[in-house]
């Protein structure tokens, strides 16, 4: 899942980024509204935490302004700015929710977790595909009851494929939302840990659960039936 | 009950309505002393006109009787008062033999007159009460009259002062009545005068019960009039349009330190948290150390310059000023920014520098000329130019410093001293600027009885100036 921070302070905004990494997420930084705008619209991003008092374009017109470009991606506003009018301000505008500064790191993780949540069918945080289980809370895989360890990487994509059950997804579509704006595109990279997960997920199975489309993509599925 | 005591339309109506009552007894009573006093002198005149016809009457006819005379003398009686006239000898012993009287005193004698106080032609008048001759007090006059050289006889004649029916007991009839009727009409048309009066100043209590310290958008409606409530009014707003600005200002400040307190707050908690949230190596709890030392310095040099900001303010330190070189100062301060301008790669130039004393206070000044050296550094671009003068005027040592920098642009120059106030929410914390360096400098200036001055063209640079009074 990809993370958008719209932070001006750099220590700020380099501890979420450094904390949200470590749970697999595809972290990129911006320092100011004009910056994180032109970033939100150019990439899919599952998640934007932006900051209200912004240098150039401060949050609450960032935010207005995606919401008029059609960026419909969950936004966190984050503030010093405890007022309930600047909250209410900060929803009016199209944020979806609202955290004041100074904040418990883990408030942060939960308050994410619960916006991905939103767009999917399940509002669990355990995944399931088929006799695949997939703990978003506690980073745990299992199969059939056995635990499989993965990479970081591995997580990430299988998370991204799991939220996306049933539904195939391109390779740039993995890219944009698994890693962050500085994978190199050009590399085959996805076509690589797509092996990697199916060596660890698949194998030993007879029912396979990841599937590819030839020049499409990839999907995740519970039987062999087609998308 | 009490509040009504207390209120202004009372109070005014009751003095009103006071001193018009004793307006209206004292009026009265002049009023009727005045008659009385006409009165009595009618009386007297009267009698003393009956006395002398007739003492005529019996100088002219000596020989005729005298209770004849006196008996024409009805004739000329006053018509609405009874007249009591008798004629005594005098010239003979025994002295005070009544001569003759008139009907209406019949068996009944007047006082006598002491002889020797009566002259010739001059009346004497006095008022005697004698309940047997007539209810109310009488009014006598006594007159001798002499037949050759003798005083041979005295004519007393006398009047009621008042009588049944009197109009001077209409006149206080009548004043009894009408005076309290004067008084209660007005003290109601003094009451409504009043009400009518304080009608608008209810009006402004009331709706300046309206506005309180949450909410000091409401003002006192205006009163068309220029008079003393319309003049009242637009004071009032005036007064709550000031209290409104430096509420929002106390407002905006105390978010703004809340603002500026909680962002190094944000990162130590956040940095905290996640370095905590597994094992790490070594490097990495440096690191994070590090940084939250670097946060609390931040932290506490906005809490220092806030301090100095109140207390200097507040004016709860004395500082002791002693001579200064201002120029060996700048000096020292100069040489430390040096380090810092290289790093920027700005070119610091000490432009002038002429020897210069001032009283005031070291560190203050050093703070002073750091602050403004720095800002002109930070907001200078790479290669850009900062010189820094320090020049003797007459009265004034002038300390200025001049930029290549971004400039300020010109809505925004009255704002750069305000607290907390940045021209651009760009020259965040990476600047290490917590917005209060000008206020300080303002303020230091200041408490040296000096002035800030600031000339800036955007995109081209900034020159401030410092104006520190010589004082010998």
């Amino acid at each position: 899942m990809r993370i958008l921070i719209v932070e001006d302070d750099k220590k700020i905004a380099s501890f979420i980024k450094k904390g949200l990494t470590e749970e697999q997420y595809a972290v990129d930084v911006c320092y100011d509204g004009e910056e994180g705008l032109y970033w939100a619209e150019q990439s899919d991003y599952d998640v934007i935490i932006l900051d209200i008092m912004l240098p150039k374009k401060n949050g609450m017109k960032v935010c207005k302004e995606l919401r008029e470009n059609g960026i419909n991606s969950p936004i966190i506003m984050l503030t010093a700015k405890d007022a309930i009018k600047d909250k209410i301000k900060g929803l009016d505008e199209g944020a979806d929710d609202y955290l004041t500064k100074p904040f418990a790191f883990e408030e942060l993780l939960a308050r994410i977790k619960a916006l991905l949540r939103r767009n999917q069918q399940y509002k669990t945080e355990i995944l399931k595909v088929a006799d695949l289980e997939f703990d978003t809370l506690n980073h745990k895989v299992r199969r059939a009851g056995k635990e499989i360890i993965l990479s970081g990487k591995e997580y990430a994509l299988l998370e991204y494929l799991m939220r996306n059950k049933g539904k195939s997804v391109k390779e740039t579509m993995i890219i944009e939302h698994v890693w962050d704006r500085n994978f190199d595109s050009f590399s085959n990279v996805v076509n690589v840990y797509i092996h990697h997960l199916r060596e660890k997920i698949d194998r030993g199975f007879s029912k396979k659960l990841i599937h590819t489309i030839r020049g499409v993509g990839y999907f995740i599925k519970d039987d062999e039936g087609s998308v | 009950m009490k509040a009504v005591f207390k209120s202004i339309k009372f109070r005014l109506t009751l003095w009103y309505v006071g001193t018009l009552a004793l307006i209206v007894i004292s009026f009265s009573a002049a009023l009727y002393v005045k008659l009385e006093k006409s009165h009595e002198k009618n009386i007297e005149s009267s009698l003393e006109a009956i006395a002398q016809g007739l003492k005529n009457d019996i100088s002219e006819a000596p020989h005729k009787m005298l209770q004849d005379i006196l008996d024409k003398e009805k004739e000329r009686e006053v018509p609405l008062n009874p007249v009591y006239i008798q004629v005594l000898k005098i010239g003979s012993k025994p002295a005070g033999e009544v001569a003759a009287k008139s009907n209406l005193l019949k068996g009944k004698t007047l006082p006598l007159f002491k002889t020797k106080r009566l002259a010739e032609n001059v009346p004497l008048f006095k008022t005697i009460s004698d309940k047997s001759i007539y209810p109310f007090p009488l009014k006598v006059i006594g007159l001798p009259v002499s037949i050759g050289t003798n005083k041979q006889y005295l004519i007393e004649a006398a009047s009621p002062l008042r009588k049944e029916d009197d109009a001077l007991d209409d006149l206080v009839e009548a004043l009894f009545v009408l005076d309290p009727v004067l008084l209660i009409v007005a003290l109601l048309g003094g009451y409504f005068l009043i009400q009518k009066t304080l009608t608008p100043v209810r009006n402004i209590v009331l709706s300046a019960k309206k506005i309180t310290a949450e909410d000091l958008s409401h003002r006192i409606e205006a009163v068309d009039t220029k008079d003393e409530i319309g003049e009242l009014v637009e004071t009032f707003n005036d007064m709550i349009s000031r209290l409104e600005k430096s509420f929002i200002q106390i407002k905006q400040f105390s978010s703004d330190v809340a603002h500026e307190l909680k962002t190094p707050i944000t990162a130590i908690r956040g940095m905290s948290e996640v370095i905590l949230r597994k094992e790490r190596p070594k490097k990495e709890y440096i690191d994070a150390f590090k940084n939250i030392v670097e946060e609390t310095i931040n932290m506490q040099v906005i809490i220092d310059n806030l301090l100095f900001l109140s207390r200097t303010e507040a004016q709860d330190v004395r500082y002791s000023f002693k001579t200064i070189a201002l120029d060996e100062v700048l000096l020292e301060v100069f040489e430390s920014m040096e380090i810092l301008a290289k790093e920027k790669k700005v070119r610091l130039i000490l432009s002038r520098l002429q020897q210069v004393s001032i009283k005031g206070d070291r560190n203050l000044i050093k703070r002073l000329f750091s602050n403004l050296i720095d800002n002109a550094v930070k907001y200078t671009h790479k290669g850009g130019k900062v010189e820094v003068f320090l020049e003797r005027n007459d009265n004034f040592a002038r300390f200025s410093v001049k930029d290549t920098g971004i400039g300020i642009s010109k809505d925004e120059l009255p704002y750069i001293f305000n607290r907390f106030y940045k021209a651009d929410e760009t020259r965040h914390r990476d600047g290490g600027g917590s917005g209060l360096g000008l206020s300080i400098v303002q303020r230091i200036a200041q408490l040296h009885k000096g002035r800030i001055d600031v000339e800036s063209i955007p995109d081209k640079g900034s020159t401030f100036a410092v104006f520190l009074p010589i004082q010998d």
